[in-house]
């Protein structure tokens, strides 16, 4: 069996980047494991709630699409 | 002797009650009093000063709101086992799971930079550098959380609570006119006519007594405390003490500034104190300690409710009963979360005015949903069972919510284009 080689500043740095590589990969099947464990949502939305929800979407995604101008337009 | 017997009999189940109810409070009223954080210090600063004591029956008004929508995350995290953030996710899927996770670690961080921002103003005043008050505030706050369990950090912020009542003697050491004060309490009003600039302050008070942040504080709290369906009934008057101190201090801090600054047009309470320092350096110094604990406060609450929702989401261990090794990611994401916030306040130039102005939009912004989710988990029976909202609590909540929705949404518009809605 081979001995473990030296460390020398390469081999540090690589095996930095790959710890940071498996932390992200790790993250990113973490998240997908959340998606399917909660894929199917325990409430089940009659026609009030869901037209309640979609609204809730829309108002969102107008006053943060708001934010988002003004925030814009104050940094320029 | 029946009488002696039946009087001791009594005695004694009283003092159980109360031990009970001891060891079973704390969360209702911290997230409560740290409601009352610099930014809403701040506002009741400015709301005395602007109108003296005539929008105190808002104030006043809304204990009982804050109280009703904060009851529901007591039974929601009493019956379910689960913080806000995982039970939103169990129930409406990963779009809003995501989205609500998302919406309380960005409201939350810029929020912690606002409390950082009111606690080296606050210690400016005493010429201690913001570097020093930072570190020293990480430092505690690190040692808070690092050594000890739930039960001591929650007494040392009960403690902290209890500073906050420095506003109730510094208010009565300026002898308001107590006639004044009980008028404007009870008898409700718009000082100068409903113009913009008061329709601003009144959404302003209404976005400091309740925020999202306060929604997945207080279950999480609850859930990480154990308490169970039996101890439902001491959660309410937990958080129905914690409302009547939130009210108290806010009453407190208006009636000081309506009587010592009104008329006044004052834009922090850090310009606050510094007003009444040639006045009374007594006051002054109240008010800017009274600004520093309430940023404090504030801040520990604040940067636990996003650690612990994380830790929920992605299973990792997230009490406080967990040492650092037991939950690394737990701790490791409560010291990024203030660390990196008391960092902006240290960058030279960094736009901290934005910043406190974006904090009020966003969370004004994001509370509906919020709000909607609670209402929706407390009316299913398949998650609640018996202790889903009543028809009286459905009439009260739904009416809070519509009400808040309709009102935040003029805030934010209003706050985002106040040309649309020029504040005099």
């Amino acid at each position: 069996m081979m001995p473990p080689l030296p460390a020398d500043g390469s081999s540090r740095e690589r095996s930095v980047r790959g710890r940071f590589g498996n932390f992200f990969r790790n993250q990113a099947s973490k998240i997908r494991e959340i998606n399917e464990k909660y894929a199917v949502p325990r409430v089940h939305t009659g026609r009030g709630v869901g037209i309640a929800l979609l609204v809730l979407r829309v108002y969102l995604i107008v006053l943060l699409g708001l934010i988002a101008v003004k925030f814009i337009t104050l940094l320029h | 002797m029946n009488i002696v017997s039946r009087f001791y009999y009594k005695a004694r189940r009283t003092m159980k009650a109360i031990a009970l109810y001891l060891m079973i409070s704390g969360p209702g009223i911290i997230v409560m009093v740290a409601d009352n954080d610099a930014g809403g210090i701040t506002t009741y600063a400015a709301t005395g000063a602007r109108y003296g004591y005539g929008l105190l029956w808002f104030l006043i008004l809304l204990g009982p709101i804050a109280y009703f929508v904060q009851e529901m995350t007591v039974r929601l995290g009493a019956v379910t086992k689960r913080g806000h953030a995982e039970a939103i996710f169990d129930a409406f899927g990963p779009f809003w799971g995501w989205f609500s996770l998302l919406d309380l670690v960005v409201t939350d961080w810029l929020t912690l930079i606002t409390e950082f921002i009111g606690m080296t103003a606050a210690l400016s005043i005493f010429r201690i550098p913001p570097a020093v008050t930072v570190l020293a505030v990480c430092a505690f706050m690190g040692i808070m959380v690092l050594r000890g369990r739930y039960w001591t950090w929650e007494k040392l912020a009960i403690l902290l609570c209890a500073a906050n009542l420095i506003y109730v003697p510094a208010a009565l050491y300026v002898h308001p006119d107590v006639h004044a004060v009980l008028r404007g309490s009870v008898i409700p009003g718009f000082p100068g006519g409903f113009t913009p600039t008061l329709f601003f302050f009144l959404m302003a008070n209404i976005g400091t007594t309740i925020a999202p942040w306060m929604v997945f504080f207080q279950q999480s709290s609850v859930v990480d405390k154990g308490m169970q369906e039996k101890d439902i009934i001491w959660g309410k008057i937990d958080t129905a003490v914690g409302a009547l101190f939130t009210v108290l201090v806010a009453f407190f801090v208006i009636v000081l500034t309506g009587t010592l600054l009104k008329g006044m047009n004052i834009e922090s309470a850090q310009q606050a104190a510094e007003m009444l320092m040639p006045q009374s350096r007594f006051l002054g110094s109240v008010l800017a300690i009274g600004l520093f604990n309430a940023g404090f406060l504030g801040a520990i609450c604040i940067s636990l409710a996003s650690s612990w929702a994380f830790g929920e989401v992605f299973g990792w261990a997230h009490s406080l009963n967990n040492k650092v090794r037991e939950a690394p990611w737990f701790y490791a994401f409560y010291f990024l979360l203030i660390l990196s916030a008391g960092g902006i306040v240290l960058i030279p130039g960094a736009p901290l005015v934005l910043i406190t102005l974006f904090v009020q939009v966003v969370a004004t912004t994001l509370l509906p949903a919020a709000l909607v989710f609670l209402i929706i988990l407390l009316n299913d029976e398949g998650i609640m069972g018996k202790y889903r909202n009543t028809f009286f609590q459905n009439v009260i909540n739904i009416g809070i919510v519509g009400a808040v929705i309709v009102l935040s949404t003029l805030f934010g518009i209003s706050s985002l284009f106040p040309n649309l809605f020029p504040v005099t």
